[in-house]
């Protein structure tokens, strides 16, 4: 519960100092909704809930003191319903709310360092971001030198898992606990202009355990819109295994011409933290293979082609598991300007014995008067092999109904540069939910001051 | 006429500045109090650099504006008389005040450019007509940076500190403005990591990336909290929960680069799709119903093998799991079918907790 008033805490503590900044942005969403929904899987009933939203984002600069800024960003929210749901995870009419990013910030007026101290993300090269709350130290070196250092408590993915008693088929002091904490560091070099190449070096820990230990090894080139590449490997330095590894090549040989080629290595099991049993059960690999076309005709309209197979190692002696990802879309500017466009896309999925369709055709015109109006409609089709007593519980739901349909609408006004107010509703009959009817409205507030002029965003 | 133009140009990058005291890079500025016609100066044949000394050869934005002293070459009396203040000024307050504009935040050389650009006016556009101090208009990136030179390829490649110093007070862009086009959702992530710490940030706050990435239990779904932004694709818009199996089969890493193991069971456990926990009065398992007949064709064995980041999703649960049940050694009661993969090796010290969970 602290952890939900923590943005508003922070906010009141930073006020001061913040209103004496030299920029300021400031954006606050208010979201009121309404939803009907069946909220368990296969059950009869349908469920009322009102969910109430504060988002807010806030970052402002020159504290007093030049260089010195801020970063703010969390919720605050609480579902009503008439019948609070009683399984474990799930909030009746408890509320919710966290703080995202916290952090305080020093730049070096000569842009030779920058200290970052709160809750933050990390862009180290490690393979993924780093959410943290500690402190990050970035050098700028000579000869285009970039070390980054950092450490502090992981905010972890899974910070949901907070099962309550009753409903948990195990006691409590069993339960996974997680006092994660990590350190490591980073040194980038850019050559040239067109090269880069860095070496990453992450530990993670539970206690007094390493969950997770990489070394990561990236290179690019953007020496030409020709060809830019990005390769890199995730070592896992206990395992001394390569956890993934890639290749993305980008070609751009026309002005609205885009051509990719995307090869992923990965094996999942060891991206498991080595404090979970299932780190040693499999090393069985996963690769992707994907190719994109995109293209642009003339100053309107715009195609895209995407997708490629998927492979997954049989391992001890099993079958290779082939699946595949297809995607097309095509987008059209309604004049030039911005704001007024439609388009569609086309998704195929197929998986092992299972393969989706999807089409989704979207809308969004700004008038001339500070109205705009979006929308969007979704046709799903799922399908699968498996029937009968073979099929999970999902797959014999889709032999009656492997159709999902249904749209979303939005009606926005901006009643001002720094207010607009928008209503959205949906509905949607899947085979999950059944029937599925939500409205909301959302009241924005952006502010700026001393230069802040929406910011960054 | 060129030399009017280079005069209009220099004054209006200074007029666009504000007071001394603001950061270097505000762009928001208040009109000059100034009463300044740069159309008739031009037409009196005033040369740019007569009251803009220097600005030929400067390398980078100074303040070359022209002092009074300047003005007095031609308008000695309206200097000097006290009572002719309003000739030039008409807010004599804030002229008091003084203060200089503050550069723009370019890094920008006046003196590469007047030798390519064909006079002032082919930047400040406005140079010829205008009739006050800011009505020359400042060049503009995409019509008059992007047809000279190579700025536009800086621009696509996010070479956005070629020209600013620093991008932390620019105003909002359209993302697609920048190079994010097609299939750019999949490929960011490799490429903030590769561009280093400074690269998603010249351009977006960290409550940006929060929207999407925030493990911390994000409030909203980018897709509903965004709703008419139906040109962003966004991962899991729409019905999502119908497509999830399916997605998560056909590639479960995708899932792990933003997702913790256990981020399924939430989920599971209070839709009731657990055959351990109720959620309603209803639990199913979401297994097929030969899931623990080992050789059957739905045996959780090969599934296990091939998406065992799923099974974690649900089952890692420390010493009870239901793994364990069947999987510990027969000394501990278990069947001691071993489950780690050929060639394992047994690392760690024997008290490993991990280990002891079944030997």
């Amino acid at each position: 519960m602290l952890r939900s008033f923590l943005p508003l805490a922070l906010l009141g503590v930073l006020h001061a100092p913040i209103a004496r900044g030299q920029s300021l942005d400031l954006r606050s969403d208010t979201l009121v909704g309404a939803q009907g929904l069946r909220p368990v899987f296969g059950a009869s009933d349908t469920r009322a809930q009102v969910p109430i939203w504060e988002l807010l984002a806030l970052s402002a600069e020159d504290l007093g003191v030049p260089g010195l800024g801020v970063e703010l960003s969390g919720f605050a929210g609480v579902t009503l319903a008439a019948s609070p749901l009683e399984a474990p995870g799930r909030d009746g009419n408890r509320g919710v709310g966290n703080l995202t990013v916290g952090l305080l910030r020093y730049k070096d007026p000569k842009a030779r360092f920058e200290l970052a101290l709160g809750r933050q993300y990390l862009f180290a090269g490690a393979g993924r971001a780093e959410h943290l709350d500690g402190l990050s130290a970035l050098f700028r070196l000579p000869w285009n030198l970039e070390l980054t250092l950092f450490g502090g408590r992981t905010s972890p993915f899974q910070l949901d898992y907070q099962p309550a008693s009753g409903g948990v088929p195990y006691p409590a002091d069993e339960r996974f606990a997680f006092s994660g904490w990590a350190v490591g560091g980073r040194a980038h070099v850019r050559l040239l202009e067109k090269l880069s190449a860095g070496v990453g070096f992450v530990h993670e820990g539970e206690g007094s355990r390493t969950a997770r230990q990489v070394l990561v090894v990236d290179g690019g080139y953007w020496g030409s819109r020709k060809l830019e590449a990005l390769a890199g490997v995730v070592l896992d330095t206990v395992a001394l295994l390569p956890q993934e590894a890639w290749l993305q090549l980008t070609s751009r040989p026309r002005p609205r011409l885009k051509l990719t080629l995307d090869v992923t290595h990965m094996v999942p099991s060891l991206a498991i933290p080595k404090t979970s049993l299932f780190s040693v059960f499999a090393l069985d690999a996963y690769q992707e293979l994907a190719l994109g076309v995109h293209v642009g005709l003339g100053e309107l309209l715009s195609l895209g082609l995407e997708g490629g197979p998927r492979l997954f190692d049989g391992g001890d002696g099993g079958e290779l598991r082939l699946g595949f990802n297809a995607a097309a879309e095509a987008r059209l500017a309604l004049g030039e300007i911005p704001g007024r466009l439609v388009g569609l896309r086309l998704e195929a999925t197929g998986a092992d014995g299972e393969r989706l369709l999807q089409a989704r055709l979207f809308a969004l015109y700004h008038f001339a008067r500070p109205v705009y109006l979006s929308g969007e409609t979704h046709v799903l089709y799922l399908a699968s092999d498996r029937s009968g007593a073979a099929a999970s519980v999902f797959e014999r739901r889709l032999e009656g109904s492997p159709l999902s349909f249904g749209g979303i609408g939005t009606l926005g006004y901006r009643f001002t540069s720094w207010l607009s107010a928008q209503v959205a509703g949906s509905a949607f009959s899947t085979p999950s939910a059944k029937h599925d009817l939500r409205l909301m409205g959302r009241l924005t507030v952006v502010a700026s001051a001393g230069g802040g002029a929406g910011g960054k965003r | 006429m060129r030399r009017a133009a280079l005069l209009v140009a220099a004054l209006a990058l200074a007029a666009c500045a504000g007071s001394g005291s603001r950061a270097p890079s505000a762009p928001a500025q208040a009109p000059s109090e100034l009463i300044f016609s740069h159309a008739k100066h031009g037409e009196q044949g005033v040369e740019c650099a007569s009251c803009h000394k220097g600005i030929a050869a400067a390398d980078a934005l100074g303040r070359h504006l022209p002092t009074m002293k300047d003005c007095a070459e031609c308008h000695e009396s309206e200097v000097k008389e006290k009572s002719k203040c309003g000739f030039c000024h008409r807010d004599l307050p804030r002229a008091r005040k003084g203060g200089r504009p503050a550069t723009p935040g370019l890094l920008f050389s006046h003196k590469q450019h007047a030798g390519r650009a064909k006079d002032c006016v082919s930047c400040h556009t406005g140079a010829a007509v205008a009739t006050t101090v800011s009505g020359i208009a400042r060049p503009k990136m995409r019509g008059d940076c992007f047809t000279c030179h190579g700025h536009l390829a800086d621009y696509r490649k996010l070479r956005c500190t070629v020209c600013h110093e620093s991008l932390a007070r620019q105003p909002l862009k359209f993302v697609s403005a920048f190079n994010h086009e097609g299939n750019f959702l999949k490929e960011h992530g490799r490429q903030a990591s590769a561009g280093g710490q400074s690269l998603c940030a010249s351009c977006h706050a960290q409550s940006y990336c929060a929207e999407c990435h925030a493990g911390a239990r994000a409030g909203l779904k980018p897709s509903l909290r965004y709703a008419e932004r139906v040109d962003r694709r966004f991962i899991h818009e729409a019905d999502f929960k119908s497509r999830h199996a399916i997605e998560a089969r056909a590639a479960s890493g995708s899932c792990l680069r933003c997702h913790g193991t256990k981020s399924c069971q939430r989920c599971h456990e209070a839709e009731g799709v657990s055959a351990q926990v109720s959620a309603g009065g209803v639990k199913s398992s979401p297994h097929p119903s030969d899931w623990l007949s080992p050789g059957s064709p739905n045996s959780h064995g090969r599934d296990a093998r091939r998406r065992i980041t799923q099974c974690a999703g649900c089952h890692d649960q420390g010493s009870l799991s239901n793994c364990v049940r069947c999987h510990k050694s027969a000394t501990k009661g278990g069947l001691g079918i071993k489950p780690h993969p050929a060639g394992w090796r047994r690392g760690g010290k024997g008290s490993d907790p991990l280990c002891l969970m079944c030997h």
